[in-house]
Parts: C-alpha cells; sequence; structure tokens
C-alpha cells in the first residue's frame, strides 16, 4: 500500500514537473503555426524521455550512483569535464528562461514589468532550497503543478477532430514555412529530452534512498508520469492550434499572446489558470534546475551534497545553486526577451543531446554497475536511436536557428 | 582574360541582385504575416478585455506591445526596396493604421473606455482588411 502511495505521487509529481517554459512555448508557437501537424516532436520527445528517465532510476537504485557520479567515475574526470561544462552551459540558459517564465506570470498578474520581478524570484527560489528539503521541493511544488492540467480540460472542450490530432502523431513534412517547421521540432524534442530532468531523477533517486525494491516504481513512475506529462504539452499545442492559430494568430512571437489560450476558453478564469500554470510550471522547473546544478558540480567534484542535508553540511553544494540562481537572474534582469531565450535554449539542449546520452549506452550495460539489471535490447536500442536522433539534431539546429527560427 | 573577368563579375551582381531582391521580398512578406497574426491578437485581447475576460493592465501592456511590433513592422517594410513604390507605400500605410489602432486601443484600455475600445476593434478589422488587400496587391504576377 506504501508502495502504491509512492508510485502515485511520484506519478504526481512527475507529471507536475513536466510542463515548463520550454515545453510550454514551444508547444504553443507549434500549434498556432502549424496545426496538429507537430505533435509527432512531442510523441517522440515524450517516448525518448521516458526511456531515459527508467535508465537514470534503474541506474541510481541499482547502482546508488547518480549518472553525473557514473559518468566520472566509469570515465575519468577529463572525460566527464566536457559534458560537465556543456550541461552547465544549457542548464544556465534553461534556468535564466525558466526565472523568466515566472517573471513574466509575475508581470501578467501585477502589471509590474518582468525585468522586476527576476531578482525576487531568484531569491524566492534559493530561500526555498536554503530551508527547504527535498520532499518539499519534489512533491509540494510539482503537486502544485497539476494546475497545468487545465489545458488537457481545455483541449477536451474545444471538440478537437481526434482524428486530426492522432494523424498529427505520425510525422509529416510541412506546407509551408519549412525550415521553421524543423526549427520548431527540434526545439520541441530539447524540451522534452531535458537532460536536466533525467540528471535531476537519478539524483532524486539518491535523495531517497531508491534500492533494487524500487525498480518496479521507477518504471510506473518513468512510463505513467511522462506520458501524463507529454499529454498535457500535446494539450496545450492543440489549445495554441484551435484558438490561436485557428483566430489567424499563428505567429506566437510574444509572450503577451499566450494568455488568450485559455482566456478564448474559460474567461477571465482562464487569465488566472495561465498566471497560474506559467507561474508555478517555470517556478518549479527552476528550482529543479537550480539543484541539478548543484548536483552535477558536487558529484563531478566529489564535494558532500544533498538537499536534505544543512547548507552549512554541504556548502560547496549550496554555494553552486545560490550563485546559479543570481547569476541566472541578471539576462532577464537586464531585459532579454524570456520567449527568445526559451526557445533559444530548448534548441540549444537538443544539440547537446548526444553529450549527455552517450554515456548511458555503457553505464546501463555495465555489470559492475547495474549486474543483472542491464539494459535489454529495446532499452539499448532506445538509447542509440536517442543518440542518432542527439547527433542529426546537434547538426541541424544551428542552421535551423538562422533560417528558421522565430 | 579581361572579358572572362567582366563575365564574372557581371554574374555576381546578377547573383547579389536576384539574393537581395528576394530578401528583400521575404522581408516584406514576414513582416506582412507577423503583422496580420498580431493585429487578430490585438483584436482578441480587446475584445476580452471589453467582455471582462481579461484585466485592463494585461490587456494595455499586450497592446502597447503589439502596436510596437505593428509600427516596427511598417518600418521594415518601408525601409525595403521595391521595384514598385506604390504597391509597397500601400502596404506600409495599412500597417501604419494597424499600429495607430492597436496604439487607440491601448489609450481607450488605460482610460476604461468601453467606446473607444469598441471603435478601436472596428479600426483593427478595418487595418486587416486593408492590409490583405495591399499584401494581395503587392504580391500579384505583374501582366
Amino acid at each position: 500500500m506504501k508502495k502504491l502511495l509512492e508510485i502515485s505521487l511520484g506519478v504526481v509529481t512527475s507529471v507536475g514537473g513536466f510542463l515548463e517554459v520550454g515545453s510550454m512555448a514551444t508547444a504553443a508557437q507549434a500549434g498556432a503555426m502549424f496545426g496538429f501537424q507537430l505533435i509527432w516532436a512531442i510523441v517522440l520527445g515524450t517516448i525518448s524521455i521516458t526511456f531515459l528517465v527508467e535508465m537514470a532510476g534503474r541506474f541510481a537504485a541499482v547502482s546508488h550512483h547518480t549518472i553525473a557520479d557514473g559518468i566520472r567515475e566509469r570515465f575519468g574526470f577529463t572525460a566527464f569535464i566536457w559534458p560537465l561544462l556543456v550541461v552547465l552551459l544549457v542548464n544556465f540558459m534553461v534556468l535564466s528562461a525558466e526565472i523568466g517564465g515566472t517573471a513574466i506570470a509575475a508581470e501578467l498578474a501585477t502589471g509590474i514589468g518582468f525585468q522586476w520581478w527576476a531578482l525576487p524570484v531568484a531569491f524566492l527560489a534559493w530561500l526555498l532550497l536554503w530551508k527547504g528539503t527535498f520532499g518539499l521541493i519534489e512533491k509540494g511544488v510539482s503537486l502544485l503543478g497539476l494546475v497545468t492540467f487545465c489545458f488537457v480540460v481545455g483541449a477536451v472542450i474545444l471538440h478537437p477532430e481526434w482524428k486530426q490530432a492522432a494523424g498529427g502523431a505520425v510525422p509529416s513534412l510541412p506546407h509551408h514555412d519549412a525550415a521553421t517547421y524543423w526549427f520548431m521540432a527540434v526545439s520541441i524534442l530539447g524540451a522534452s529530452i531535458s537532460p536536466y530532468l533525467f540528471m535531476f531523477y537519478s539524483s532524486g533517486a539518491i535523495e531517497d534512498q531508491w534500492d533494487e525494491s524500487y525498480l518496479g516504481a521507477n518504471r510506473a513512475i518513468a512510463g505513467l508520469g511522462m506520458s501524463f506529462g507529454g499529454t498535457i504539452a500535446v494539450a496545450v499545442l492543440i489549445v495554441a492550434a484551435l484558438v490561436l492559430g485557428a483566430h489567424g494568430v499563428n505567429q506566437v512571437n510574444d509572450y503577451n499572446q499566450l494568455p488568450l489560450m485559455l482566456i478564448q476558453i474559460f474567461g477571465f478564469w482562464g487569465f488566472v489558470l495561465f498566471v497560474a500554470s506559467l507561474a508555478i510550471a517555470c517556478f518549479g522547473a527552476a528550482l529543479e534546475v537550480a539543484l541539478q546544478q548543484a548536483y552535477l558540480v558536487a558529484q563531478g567534484f566529489g564535494w558532500t551534497w544533498g538537499e536534505n542535508l544543512r547548507p552549512r553540511d554541504d556548502p560547496g553544494f549550496s554555494l553552486v545553486y545560490t550563485l546559479t540562481l543570481f547569476l541566472a537572474a541578471v539576462p532577464i534582469t537586464l531585459g532579454v526577451d524570456p520567449l527568445r531565450l526559451t526557445i533559444f535554449s530548448m534548441a540549444l539542449t537538443a544539440a547537446s543531446l548526444p553529450l549527455t546520452v552517450v554515456p548511458f549506452l555503457f553505464l546501463l550495460n555495465d555489470e559492475r554497475y547495474v549486474g543483472r539489471h542491464r539494459n535489454g535490447v529495446i532499452s539499448n536500442a532506445a538509447v542509440i536511436f536517442v543518440i542518432a536522433l542527439g547527433f542529426v539534431l546537434a547538426v541541424v539546429t544551428f542552421p535551423l536557428q538562422m533560417f528558421g527560427g522565430t | 582574360m579581361s572579358s572572362v573577368d567582366w563575365r564574372s563579375l557581371s554574374l555576381l551582381q546578377v547573383l547579389a541582385l536576384v539574393l537581395a531582391s528576394c530578401s528583400l521580398s521575404e522581408t516584406v512578406e514576414q513582416q506582412s504575416k507577423l503583422a496580420a497574426s498580431t493585429a487578430e491578437a490585438a483584436v482578441l485581447v480587446t475584445d476580452a478585455w471589453l467582455s471582462g475576460a481579461a484585466p485592463s493592465h494585461y490587456a494595455s501592456a499586450a497592446l502597447q506591445s503589439f502596436a510596437g511590433t505593428l509600427g516596427d513592422a511598417g518600418r521594415q517594410v518601408e525601409s525595403a526596396s521595391s521595384s514598385d513604390p506604390a504597391k509597397r507605400d500601400a502596404l506600409k500605410s495599412s500597417l501604419s493604421q494597424l499600429s495607430n489602432a492597436a496604439s487607440r486601443a491601448e489609450s481607450a484600455v488605460k482610460a476604461e473606455q468601453r467606446a473607444q475600445a469598441a471603435q478601436a476593434v472596428q479600426e483593427l478589422r478595418a487595418g486587416q482588411a486593408d492590409l490583405a488587400t495591399a499584401y494581395r496587391q503587392y504580391f500579384a504576377p505583374r501582366r
């Protein structure tokens, strides 16, 4: 019974943690411009992240190592430093975008410009990390993130042509704006297959002291949690297609256009729901990414780490999330457009995928770490597919950014 | 040798001219599409404010931003050189009309003047129709 409760809670937290500014913005832009045609990118991204999250959890539960730990130990520090630097840089931009998303929500709620909110948001996040526990961060904020379920309700109310929506799950060639179409596909994949998500998940499994008895729970949480999260992202795309796209608002280049998605369905409450969804989803993601930065550096350098420890007991770990949070708030304070930063950082995330996913192939097949719980044929095929996809994305991202970036 | 140089030079010039004209017409097309989308968003926001579904601070900030985008689009179209300046000017004029209408909607929302906001929506609609006509004429094949 206790395990069932833990699984339910894990699924709920995965759902709450899935949607953030990247998946929301990319799905909204894609739906507004291309209707249901890019649903396949969300489906592909969700399947890929499900496999990676399951492997990250299995690796942590069996080996009692996080993925970052495993990479450093297995390949040595010299090999670890490159993915570390790239992931730190990408995470930094994603964190900045998440702080920007929360700041936009605060602007929408109050009318005070988003630039003024970046530092208070960073401070609030820091305070929660400094004073809170892992359970509070993981479950509290993610449970609140369930408010994003309003997009699913909205999509159902709009009565989409479900057959047509299902057709969008099959990749197809664009009928117009080809470069933008592929750039959007890359950005959606970057927003879905975020390295911080599976790396955070493996650190969380260690924080929650998982062992081999959690393997079933891990599979359920990864599968159901990511699927439900992906469903919410698809709902955002459907709502954007049926509200923004259908009205002719097909170039979403201004965050002020986004609340219209729910206003058209729920009236004033739609505005409230949108602001709450954006604020909670982005704030939750900001907490997770800031923690992930600290996990990465602390695990990379072999420092003591743990969100459940007091800051004086893991000073290096606490210093990293403190510095990261406040530095990431600077670009938003200086007026960088959060929406543009989001789309750019999602594309960069996609380009950095090979560096973070290639080690899975070695770690999850190394008996010294995972014993008899090694990857099977399907898991290995999934990793090879994601690696190949990652290489393609790494090659095409920057040309597409130049020709199709919004 | 010298004639070959001249030929490659003129080839390069023609290529540069073709690329420049492609990129200029692309600018005009992109800006027109962006303006049409932004104008529709301005209509939706003003309508939402009129029906009480959007708070004033959000509606006015959104309309101010949309007016800025429409103004920028007009300036970009104006700076694009065209073989038919009259058609380009018609496009530019419809974009200015839209930008002004969005600004008027913003002022009306700020002043809580519902009648003026409704009037601004009508102007936005008229501007959208003018933009569509100017766009069709700009990209109409020459006889």
